[in-house]
């Protein structure tokens, strides 16, 4: 659930930075031993920890001195697994597990969302100790654990067999060469999502191309100078390049080792800035905080006519809904050359194995249950968890996709939302995202202030991105 | 009448006297040398200050009896039905989601906190009292690092404590917490000056004469006098570990052992990302019941604090 972490994150991110900035300075050590490794081909073999192949196989052997957890109702003699995670209701999946395979104890931890998890995660992983033998890890953030080594290579204990039943896009973010470091979850295919009344009232309908787009945002706001057709929130790095990804501006190359492509002011990139900073500087779309109490308001009271939301989004922004019950639907996204049917993912979580887990078999076992059985996802789809699902006997069965919630009636947006899933271009993330999050919620938050375009922000970003990745000891290309 | 009721009235008449001649005893304010506008002014500026201060805590006490949808969506300043203040407090003792209890929590703060804020007062004074009244070879350049501890700040140590602790298995334990809330270097400091101002040498000198054990020079003279500066650093200390943040942030993944700070920091992550948990109402109460004891324990000991301050300056 990918997102959910994008708002923690965001608003996290801060609280946290004095511990967090510590992070980082590890990744040039790692990444200058990863650029060796990796040329010899990144094979399945150089992910794959001394320690996690020695004890691979002698799996009941149950170490003592780990900390007193409530275990619950595990025997002594069961594997015992650690689990982060901060998706809500997952104790539900954990305790369905756990009384279904009883060699296997998994003790279900929260530490945090977003950084609050990945900020321990880091220094038990740095610490050689303590470390989860499952965490939740956002797609995003997955390429920064495995230049470290810290993930366990999944493919020994089966999990090449799960590949036909996941959405393309998401077995590409966890696969890397012939290894599988994590095994998929949610994610969150985007969409038009709008209120039908508000549209109606300004007699637009969803625009099937951004040309068509941009013009009914200028409408709206000419016939109600108060209200928008939607809201861009510019200073949110994740929303703004998955939304490039769909453009075909998506601004990074990485396929591990330590060569880099950072392209934030190649011509697509360009053409979609200029896009966006037209609107903003017809004031045609206003600029505030994604995911935020006063967008969900603005939402709510049809100042706001719509949003370019992911499947999640809408359990979001449900429990603030109070004038608009029924009336939201929705559309696909408008397309940049028409006809087309480009989607594009914001947000979403995988489940890896870390290399210090005593019981990597027990671990896969626990991970590849959680994300790719039908057990499983009867469970976490459902609220409070609400996980849209990267598993494709949930997703395209008709009973997922017919699902209604209150706030849009009786119309079925999974439907909308299981089409766009399986048009998602690839996309391949820094190996230091977190940073890329942080200065870019600095960088773009000038552009929602007005003081900066969105062609000089993204200019801006070229250089202190790249500027970065060649401190870390990247090979940077443009 | 019966002689309880008497009594209490007796005592009401002599709180009323009492008053009257603190009114008599007041200075007027024309003998400070102030003007009368002045006066107003400076007053007017306190007013604004508490005003400012107690806005936040008189907000919270309003909306810890509200709904989620009502803490955004009515005045702030007032009341609206419906009333869920039980209802929310009963839900603080509740597991909510997995994440553990608030109930829990907060035992866990009232543990680290009396045990790390008690350990760190009988070092201070201990500590303090060697430091004043012994020299000893180094006894400068100890206090010395002592106080150099004051200068560094945890977040900038806090990779290095958690590779320690680490090796030496206090992560996931209660000893990473209380161990270090036992060491207050700004409790030392005031102790060693307490000490110095508030008992004088002579007066140890004189006990050594009568030929007291240093031990019971410590125990019977210097330990009564040095009361309202230990209930200072006692106040201070648990305070301080009431209200630690980012330690515990550093050395606690498990759920169970979080203190409230660390909890309900978990929480208003969730609050803000995960719409399906009603986690607000539960944030403002569980922050009113988190500070209560706080505001308690200075009520009951701010009379030693302002003793302290009497005894170091006026000379009886």
């Amino acid at each position: 659930m990918l997102s959910r972490g994008s708002s923690p994150r965001r608003t996290n991110r801060f609280a946290a930075t004095g511990i967090a900035g510590v992070a980082a300075v590890t990744l040039l050590a790692a990444c200058s031993s990863s650029g060796g490794s990796s040329s010899s081909g990144g094979g399945g073999t150089t992910s794959a920890p001394a320690s996690s192949a020695a004890t691979g196989g002698s799996a009941s052997a149950s170490p003592t001195g780990t900390p007193v957890l409530a275990g619950g109702n595990c025997s002594s003699s069961s594997a015992h697994i650690t689990f982060w995670a901060w998706v809500p209701g997952m104790s539900r999946a954990v305790n369905e597990f756990n009384s279904t395979h009883p060699d296997v104890c998994v003790t279900l931890q929260d530490p945090g969302a977003g950084t609050g998890e990945y900020v321990p995660l880091n220094n038990a992983l740095k610490a050689g100790t303590g470390a989860p033998d499952v965490a939740e890890v956002e797609f995003d953030l997955l390429p920064s654990y495995e230049i470290q080594k810290y993930l366990v290579d999944l493919v020994p204990y089966g999990a090449n067999k799960y590949k036909s039943l996941f959405a393309p896009w998401a077995w590409s973010q966890v696969s890397q060469g012939n290894a599988v470091y994590a095994m998929p979850s949610d994610f969150g295919p985007m969409g038009f999502y709008y209120n039908q009344q508000t549209l109606a009232k300004y007699k637009i309908t969803p625009p099937a191309t951004w040309d068509e787009f941009a013009a009914d945002a200028v409408t709206l706001h000419n016939q109600n100078p108060k209200a928008y057709l939607i809201n861009f929130p510019a200073n949110d790095p994740q929303w703004l390049m998955d939304m490039m990804a769909q453009a075909g501006a998506w601004p990074f190359q990485y396929t591990g080792g330590a060569n880099l492509t950072i392209n934030w002011t190649g011509p697509a990139q360009q053409k979609f800035a200029a896009y966006w900073q037209k609107l903003l500087d017809e004031h045609a779309v206003s600029a505030i905080a994604d995911l935020s109490p006063q967008e969900s308001t603005e939402l709510d009271t049809g100042t706001l006519g719509g949003a370019i939301y992911s499947a999640w989004a809408p359990s979001y922004f449900a429990p603030n809904v109070k004038h608009s019950v029924g009336q939201w639907r929705a559309a696909a996204l408008p397309q940049w050359t028409a006809g087309a049917k480009v989607g594009t993912d914001w947000g979403g979580s995988t489940y890896p194995v870390f290399s210090q887990s005593k019981h990597p078999a027990q671990a896969a076992e626990f991970s590849e249950w959680l994300t790719a059985t039908d057990q499983s996802w009867s469970i976490v789809k459902t609220p409070p968890s609400s996980l849209f699902p990267t598993y494709l006997p949930t997703l395209q069965s008709s009973s997922f996709k017919a699902l209604t919630y209150p706030i849009s009636g009786t119309s079925q947006p999974n439907q909308v939302f299981s089409a766009g899933a399986l048009s998602i271009p690839l996309t391949t993330w820094p190996p230091f995202m977190t940073q890329v999050l942080t200065q870019g919620a600095t960088t773009f938050g000038a552009v929602v202030n007005g003081k900066q375009t969105l062609m000089q922000a993204f200019t801006a970003f070229q250089q202190q991105e790249t500027a970065y990745a060649k401190s870390q000891g990247f090979n940077v290309t443009t | 009448m019966s002689a309880a009721a008497m009594n209490s009235q007796t005592r009401r008449e002599r709180r009323r006297r009492e008053r009257l001649v603190e009114r008599d005893a007041a200075i007027p304010v024309e003998l400070y040398g102030l003007k009368r506008g002045t006066v107003t002014a400076l007053t007017t500026c306190c007013v604004l200050f508490a005003l400012f201060t107690l806005a936040p805590v008189v907000w919270v006490i309003i909306n810890s009896t509200k709904t989620q949808s009502n803490i955004f969506g009515s005045f702030g300043f007032w009341f609206a039905s419906p009333f869920e203040f039980f209802h929310t407090f009963a839900n603080l003792f509740r597991d909510i989601d997995g994440d553990g209890t608030y109930a829990n929590w907060f035992l866990n703060t009232v543990l680290y906190s009396l045990s790390g804020g008690i350990g760190a007062t009988v070092l201070a004074v201990l500590g303090g009292y060697g430091f004043a009244r012994f020299e000893f070879r180094g006894s400068k350049a100890f206090f010395a690092i002592i106080i150099a501890g004051l200068l560094v700040p945890i977040t900038l140590v806090a990779v290095p404590l958690y590779l320690a602790y680490a090796k030496v298995h206090l992560i996931n334990s209660v000893w990473g917490m209380i161990l270090p809330s036992m060491v207050v270097p700004v409790g030392l400091y005031l102790m060693r000056t307490y000490v110095e101002l508030s008992i004088p040498r002579e007066l140890i000198d004189a006990a050594r004469i009568d030929g007291a054990s240093e031990l019971r020079i410590f125990l019977r003279i210097a330990l009564p006098l040095m009361v309202p500066g230990l209930m200072t650093v006692l106040l201070l200390s648990v305070a301080g570990t009431w209200n630690n943040y980012i330690l515990p942030l550093i050395i606690f993944s498990n759920n169970q052992l979080f203190p409230v700070t660390v909890g309900m920091g978990l929480w208003s992550q969730h609050a803000g990302n995960s719409g399906d948990a009603n986690l607000y109402p539960l944030l403002v109460l569980g922050g009113l019941v988190t500070i209560v004891p706080m505001i308690a324990l200075f009520a009951l000991l701010q009379r030693y604090w302002r003793g302290g301050l009497l005894l170091g300056s006026v000379a009886n």
